[in-house]
């Protein structure tokens, strides 16, 4: 068994003939507000559509069995903000891949948000826990010289 | 199941129609949002207030689904075009990478 992949992206795509395709693996989010813009609460979600791309390779003597990715993403304090668990797609030449989407990114907290993956089969963990991280910073845009007078 | 037009709330066991009430904003569907104005109106009205009031889960009996979250829930239901606090907000996510492993040349990786 090998990680060949694991990331965060704008979009992961799936193709049988071309294998995937990830658009806009991304580490980091800027978000900028105005500076008269209301408070933004502390569980915000970001409305943007993003995935969590994993691809592992398999030896022959692991195909053909059932797998399970587990996925928690956390919230810069800790707190968990979302766990997802995926059946794997069926196994591919190129190895074995799992798209988590989802339609909003945490944005209520600065500071870093961790996602992390274990990989199971049988009941038991046979890759992980693997983590990524995603640094999120909100900046307030100062007034212009013009409001201020 | 049915989606509230209200907050998005997919969990909805009746439509929202005759009294029922979502468990999530509270808005009781031919009460709450009988009116003359069209419906869309009033149900993003009604969106509104329930945002003002910080979307909180209203029931205290059902409870709501783990981890759940207002602001993910409208931005699933494509109802998140009205939150207030993010009028104006811009955003970027600059994108990185990349490694590939050589043993699997036909990997296509797009970076925007």
């Amino acid at each position: 068994m090998k990680l060949l992949l694991a990331a965060p992206c704008n979009l992961a795509l799936q193709d049988p003939v071309v294998g995937h395709s990830l658009i806009g693996v991304f580490h980091e989010i800027k978000i900028q507000v105005p500076h008269d813009a209301p408070e933004i609460p502390g569980d915000a979600m970001l409305p943007k559509e993003w995935a969590i791309f994993s691809k592992f390779g398999l030896e022959p003597s692991e195909e053909d069995k059932d797998y399970t990715l587990k996925t928690d993403i956390f919230w810069p304090d800790g707190k968990v903000l979302a766990s997802h668990i995926l059946d794997a797609m069926p196994p591919t030449k190129n190895g074995m891949a799992f798209i988590a989407k989802s339609q909003a990114f945490p944005m209520g907290q600065q500071g870093v948000v961790r996602i992390r993956e274990s990989l199971t089969s049988e009941g038991k963990v046979v890759f992980g826990p693997i983590e990524m991280e995603v640094k999120v910073s909100v900046e307030r845009s100062l007034p212009s010289i013009k409001e201020n007078k | 199941m049915f989606r509230c037009p209200v907050c998005g709330f997919d969990g909805l066991r009746k439509p929202p129609a005759n009294y029922s009430i979502c468990p999530c904003c509270g808005t009781e569907f031919g009460y709450s949002d009988a009116a003359p104005e069209p419906l869309w109106q009033i149900h993003a009205s009604l969106r509104k207030n329930w945002m003002n009031r910080g979307a909180t889960w209203h029931s205290q009996y059902t409870v709501p689904p783990p981890f759940w979250n207002p602001w993910s829930q409208l931005a699933e239901a494509k109802l998140a075009y009205d939150i207030p606090w993010l009028e104006g907000l811009v955003f970027s996510a600059p994108t990185t990478y990349t490694k590939v492993d050589d043993e699997f040349p036909e990997w296509k990786l797009a970076v925007a």
